[in-house]
């Protein structure tokens, strides 16, 4: 399989190159250390990309064994395809002996600001959410991106940006990891961001994203949902995504908003986001799921069942309310070497040159619990004690939540290959890991890009 | 490429790979019961609780629904049995009738242990909450035995009749129900219901067979939907009965050399699975020692298998919260296959919490030796050498505290004779001398 998309992958390019190739001189060239052939009249262009990480962490962990370890972490080999006002990508990524498509998308530049994207892309939701990872100035993003943000859909968006201002939006069908089981989901994600300052001084920038989802079916159930999917939403980030993780399964929408806010002044950055997330859920699921066995007696072979009536069964096995989750980062960054400069295009930072050291701290507070019940023994009963311990039910959604203090240090060696070196204190509260409070990481990276 | 950056290359190389080294350390012990059960976190009981925990005689013998194995359970023969075998406690299942009477009862029905078909035709599946006591007399409740367990059948236990707890309660202190020259039951015509009918109760009289044995009562209470109140009932009623150590207890003649549970303090145990029971059993009969039994099961009224060291602990907490001084988990093996809860980390975390654990339910002599540990050491039990030494190499730090401290028995001859202690005679010996 590895094999096969590889090969696509480089075929895609070659045939492209030599399909025009048979009617244009290719020049070739290096840009930034990667290859680009371009035609003579500039109107044709083909590029190699691609990138390693070669990662290692190692867990100062607390009572939960987590593994460290050396990783590849991500290969990925694409090719990208420039006519005219037509571009093409294609990008697949080969890391940890999994292979994912990642960008595949067609592109129409309608003007050099105004572009339409069809294909599988980023949606555009938040600073980190819409980064690529080699550009994130830690090894990964953080909790609350990891958790909250998307990532990328296949769908259609349109992205106009000027100086100060920058507009993304797309309607989107699902991701290309779907398993098939059910219908894929819908989304529609739109940012607006706004940089009222852009000088040479200062850049200061605040913007907002809203994104509006069916989320993705996970199985067939009759029961369930007036489509008969279970739909779930799984926010997850951290260490092997186990002190925060939330399921929240019976999902019917979810929605999420993040706020976000940057300032580089030189070589300083401050950086800071705030996503909020709402899960609605089948609120009358419990009425369908019981609705071939609405009376349950005490039975023949002398076990006992509960007396209730269907109208019952809601208020036992407790409501299906909302889901509500909201989490934070703040950032700070000092370069050394160079200084921040703001990428209007994409409505990030570029790349500091070669040669220059990065120094990061950040704060992360990601809280995924929803709680109104009573916690024992792995699940929820009702906040009254009496009728938790007589065995009734509560929705409650406990998906533990952090406060994460993370160092880092970055040095660009060259356009292509960095170094990276995080230390994240993460203090954990998760009713499913009682005994974890305190969990330390250290992560390297070895980035190369092309 | 310059020469430096060959060098920042290099470096960097070095601290990825010695970060991967340092991954390969073993730095934390793997997060598993056997490795955290020492030092979980966990609730102890206060010295008033441990106070009322040492009420309850040590390794006791409890006789399952007085026997399941020799007689009819919770019927007059199996209390009986039991009483004159030697157990330290008569074990029953409460529930209520329709007016009010606490009775001893397992099944959610009444359509295994009785001939309800013929009698109630149509009401096979009904709780025992749907009958009055008088309608329940009319039940044949000893000729399913004979059935169901043809080799221990005898034609005495036809007619046999479903318990009262104060009809327990009686056997204990040595009576017996009064019987006419015909074998039938005597009617006591001094209660009567609102209608002026006989209520169901029976004439109680000195057992002639009785050998002086005063066992206590381990009742057990159902989920309180099922009996909303039952508690409190019954506090009243062990009061009146002279049965609520905390009320002016009676005091019951005992003989010496032979069973005085029921004139101790610990003379009557409450036990249930329900954690709402519990809150209720606390609040209306404190002082008196209870039991959080336990079985497993993937929810939250259970011992989770999935995540069974969090689990346990949750319920020893809630058992501390609410002043539970015994554990009461189930143990595995044949014939039950009961999922295994007795498993010595488990004991030592009981124990570290204060309570005693009186494990359910024992049929064989393997079960017996295995959760006193004899297994452990060389097959010795402590029953037969006090100072017993652990013989061979275990994963445990094999001690005292990994064991049971009593257990709910079918076959309370194999446990008296597991034991050491003196008997009466067989199980059927015993049986013949009490005329079935």
């Amino acid at each position: 399989m590895l094999r096969k998309l590889y090969i696509a992958t480089l075929a895609l390019g070659l045939v492209a190159t030599s399909a025009i190739g048979q009617e244009k001189q290719l020049t070739a060239e290096s840009n930034k250390g990667g290859i680009v052939l371009t035609s003579a009249d500039k109107d044709y262009q083909v590029s190699l990309n691609g990138r390693i990480y070669m990662d290692g962490v190692h867990y100062f962990d607390d009572a939960t064994d987590l593994s460290s370890d050396a990783s590849i972490s991500d290969i990925r080999l694409g090719t990208s395809v420039k006519w005219g006002q037509w571009s093409a990508k294609v990008n697949v990524s080969f890391g940890n002996d999994e292979v994912k498509i990642k960008d595949a998308f067609l592109r129409y530049n309608y003007a050099k600001n105004s572009i339409f994207t069809v294909g599988n892309f980023f949606e555009p939701f938040g600073i980190e959410g819409a980064a690529s990872s080699k550009d994130l100035r830690f090894i990964g993003a953080s909790n609350m991106t990891e958790a909250m943000g998307i990532g990328r859909s296949i769908g259609l968006g349109y992205t106009y940006y000027t100086d100060k201002f920058y507009g993304s939006t797309g309607v989107f069908a699902g991701s290309v990891d779907n398993d098939n089981e059910g219908d894929q989901g819908f989304a529609t994600t739109t940012k607006l961001v706004y940089t009222p300052i852009v000088t040479d001084k200062v850049t200061f920038q605040l913007g907002g994203s809203f994104t509006y989802r069916i989320p993705e079916a996970n199985g067939f159930n009759e029961s369930l949902n007036d489509d008969d999917y279970n739909r779930e939403v799984v926010l997850a980030a951290g260490p092997e995504d186990k002190f925060l993780n939330a399921d929240i399964q019976y999902a019917r929408t979810d929605m999420r908003y993040n706020f976000q806010s940057m300032v580089l002044s030189g070589p300083f950055l401050l950086q800071a986001e705030y996503t909020k997330t709402k899960v609605t859920r089948d609120d009358d699921y419990v009425s369908r799921l019981m609705k071939d066995n609405p009376y349950w007696t005490h039975t023949a072979s002398g076990g006992y069942a509960w007396p209730t009536t269907p109208g019952d069964y809601p208020g036992w096995y407790g409501e299906l309310r909302d889901i509500e989750t909201k989490a934070y980062y703040v950032q700070a960054g000092f370069l050394l070497g160079d200084n921040y400069a703001y990428d209007s295009a994409s409505a990030y930072i570029k790349r500091p040159k070669a040669g220059s050291y990065e120094f990061l701290v950040r704060y992360d507070n990601t809280n995924l619990n929803d709680i109104d019940g009573t916690y024992f023994n792995g699940s929820y009963g009702p906040a009254d004690l009496d009728a938790a311990l007589g065995g009734a039910g509560n929705m409650s959604i406990q998906g533990g939540k952090s406060e994460s203090y993370s160092v880092a240090v970055n040095y660009y060696l060259s356009d292509n290959v960095m170094f990276r070196l995080n230390y994240s204190y993460m203090d954990v509260q998760n009713q499913a890991y009682p005994l974890d409070e305190k969990i330390g990481m250290l992560k390297a990276r070895v980035q190369v890009n092309f | 490429m310059k020469n430096f950056n060959v060098k920042n290359l290099l470096a960097g190389a070095l601290i990825l790979s010695s970060i991967g080294f340092a991954g390969c350390e073993d730095d934390t012990p793997d997060y598993n019961p056997y490795n955290n059960y020492k030092t979980y976190p966990l609730k102890e009981l206060s010295d008033e609780a441990k106070a009322v925990r040492d009420y309850v005689k040590a390794d006791a013998v409890i006789a399952h629904r007085g026997s399941t194995f020799w007689a009819p359970e919770e019927t007059e023969a199996a209390f009986r049995w039991a009483r004159n075998m030697g157990a330290d406690y008569l074990e029953i299942d409460l529930q209520r009738t329709q007016d009010g009477v606490l009775l001893a009862l397992h099944d959610g029905n009444l359509r295994r242990t009785s001939n309800i078909e013929s009698q109630f035709p149509g009401k096979e599946d009904y709780p025992v909450s749907v009958f009055t006591l008088a309608q329940l007399r009319q039940l044949d409740a000893g000729s399913w035995f004979n059935i169901d367990v043809p080799e221990n059948a005898r034609q005495s236990f036809v007619g046999q009749k479903i318990s009262t707890l104060e009809e327990v309660l009686k056997i204990s202190e040595g009576m017996r129900i009064k019987r006419d020259i015909a074998g039938e039951p005597v009617k006591d015509m001094t209660r009567l219901d609102s209608e002026g009918d006989w209520a169901g109760y029976y004439e109680f009289e000195v057992d002639p067979q009785d050998n002086g044995n005063r066992p206590g009562v381990y009742a057990e209470t159902k989920e309180p939907y099922l009996f909303p109140s039952m508690e409190a009932d019954l506090a009243v009623f062990l009061s009146e009965m002279g049965w609520n150590v905390t009320d002016s207890p009676k005091v019951i003649a005992t003989t010496p050399g032979k069973v005085d549970v029921a004139n101790t303090m610990g003379r009557f145990i409450l036990q249930t699975f329900s954690r709402q029971s519990i809150v209720s059993l606390e609040k209306v009969l404190p002082g008196v020692p209870k039991c959080m039994l336990l079985w497993e099961d993937e929810s939250a009224a259970y011992v989770r298998p999935s995540n069974s060291i969090e689990s346990l602990a949750e319920f020893i907490n809630f058992s501390v919260d609410y002043n539970c001084h015994i554990a009461g988990p189930s143990i595995a093996g044949s014939p039950n296959g009961y999922p295994e809860l007795t498993e010595p980390w488990m004991c030592e975390m009981y124990h570290r919490a204060g309570m005693i654990i009186h494990a359910y339910s024992f049929d064989t002599e393997d079960q017996l030796r295995k959760y006193n540990g004899d297994y452990f050491y060389a097959g010795v039990s402590r029953f037969d050498d006090p100072a017993r030494t652990v013989s061979g190499d275990f994963e445990y730090d094999v001690n005292p505290n990994m064991f049971i401290d009593g257990g709910f028995t079918n076959l309370t001859d194999l446990s008296m004779k597991y034991q050491n202690r003196e008997v009466a005679g067989t199980a059927q010996e015993v049986m013949d001398n009490l005329g079935y």
